[in-house]
């Protein structure tokens, strides 16, 4: 049987909301990722009767405009800057750590455009596929991969530059959270 | 994905600034979501995605009327390289196939075609095969098409630097590819703006099929440059560094060395669509 338009709404809520709150969290400050989870699932309410079978894309995306909308009125910029001071979130022994200090890794990543380190960001942090991120952006899974294959390049010549001890690090950006 | 870009990944998750989230009290979450609901004004923002751009256009080339032909810009980021493109050259270097296979190892393989509008995330994969590739001075430019299970086609093109490789395609109708008579010329590309920034440099290019006569297709630019077109396979593609205005005549030469002007006409076109590459 078919699940009513509130059953479908409560369904989505408590499948997707921790990984859209994290999604919010990552692009803005703490004090107003619930309030854009909240207008998130405002437009899904007004739209349950559009949401695709696939949702997590689709949610993903009004989550990401939601953040737009929100920034573009307070007049800031998105950013997914990290501050270079901040710990770890915990220290594993893997192989990804020899790629560089984490000094090195976050300058690198400082020195990425927002763009290049939205598409990154879809893949490695909120673990989207391509598809889904492709769907995020609203280009197609070909373009993104393109554009993720050019922004790992770029993130890789950076962190080549910047591991060599040069003093090539470029501004510095402001640190994720602090937008102004 | 190589090694070096999966340890590259994996090294970019160890800085998730939400690798370990703050506790989220759901419920409470959920009742604040059910009064902005109830709260909402009548009137808001379109906060839904937009579609996936998908572009079905074409341009056939031979008949008698005229205009001017309009290239598609493709766009590639290139900072800190003035002039760009310094070492094109106006006649190209075909490849061999496994060298241009070589060369091609990051293009697309597939070119995806968006659902139908009830469901636009409901996407095909259009599998492509590699008709052509070409270099000039320290450039490689492929061309790859294909045909869904559907029928539909697409094409995509892919330019190859040094440093970086970009790549566009398009969804095509399903007749698009079929071949044209034996010396006639069709350009499947046609005059959109491919989301030129300020941060990125272009080039501007022309791709389609040809006829099993036609040898050989040069194209000039209004500010009097001129290119040879690569042919193979029964595709030709050209392009040149910068946004250039076209003349609106290509040059087709035949097997039996006949040469001739013909022009672009605006075949079956669909401008509904926008360029997948832009944002």
């Amino acid at each position: 049987m078919k699940a009513t338009p509130e059953e479908r709404f409560e369904s989505l809520y408590w499948t997707h909301h921790r990984e859209l709150l994290a999604f919010i969290r990552r692009r803005t400050s703490p004090n107003v990722a619930e309030d854009i989870l909240a207008e998130t699932f405002v437009v899904t309410w007004r739209r349950i009767e559009e949401v695709p079978m696939e949702a997590r894309p689709w949610l993903f995306g009004v989550a990401r405009n939601s953040i737009r909308n929100y920034l573009r009125a307070d007049g800031r910029q998105q950013a997914l800057r990290i501050r270079l001071e901040q710990e770890p979130p915990e220290a594993q022994p893997d192989l990804s750590v020899a790629i560089a200090s984490r000094a090195d890794l976050v300058t690198a990543w400082n020195l990425l455009t927002d763009s290049e380190q939205e598409v990154i960001a879809l893949t490695a942090w909120d673990d989207l596929s391509n598809s889904e991120a492709a769907t995020v952006l609203g280009c197609t899974k070909s373009a993104f991969a393109v554009r993720l294959f050019r922004a790992r390049r770029r993130l890789l010549h950076l962190l080549e530059r910047t591991g060599t001890g040069s003093s090539r690090s470029g501004p510095r950006r402001q640190a994720q959270g602090s937008q102004s | 994905m190589s090694d070096n870009n999966s340890t590259l990944l994996r090294a970019v998750q160890q800085l998730d600034p939400q690798a370990n989230p703050d506790p989220v009290d759901s419920d409470a979450l959920l009742a604040r979501v059910r009064l902005a609901i109830a709260d909402a004004p009548a009137e808001m923002p379109d906060l839904a995605p937009r579609p996936v751009p998908r572009t079905t256009r074409r341009v056939v080339v031979g008949a008698a009327a005229t205009i001017l032909l309009g290239a598609a810009v493709y766009t590639v980021a290139n900072p800190a390289q003035p002039p760009a493109y310094a070492s094109w050259t106006p006649t190209p270097t075909e490849l061999t196939a496994p060298v241009a296979a070589e060369r091609a190892v990051e293009c697309p393989t597939v070119e995806v075609m968006q659902g139908p509008p009830e469901d636009p995330t409901d996407m095909t994969d259009i599998p492509l095969t590699m008709n052509l590739a070409e270099e000039r001075g320290d450039y490689t430019f492929a061309v790859s098409s294909g045909v869904g299970a559907e029928g539909e086609s697409a094409y995509s093109v892919c330019l190859i630097e040094p440093d970086r490789i970009t790549a566009q395609g398009e969804v095509l109708p399903a007749d698009a590819l079929t071949p044209p008579a034996a010396s006639d010329v069709v350009v499947l590309n046609s005059s959109i703006d491919w989301s030129v920034s300020s941060e990125e440099d272009a080039i501007t290019y022309l791709v389609g099929t040809a006829g099993a006569d036609v040898t050989g297709i040069d194209v000039n630019a209004v500010a009097g440059s001129f290119a040879h077109a690569s042919l193979a396979d029964g595709w030709w593609a050209v392009w040149f560094p910068g946004d250039v205005d076209l003349t609106t005549d290509l040059t087709v030469t035949t097997s039996d060395g006949t040469t001739r002007e013909v022009a672009a006409v605006p075949g079956s076109s669909d401008d509904t669509g926008d360029p997948e590459d832009t944002d």
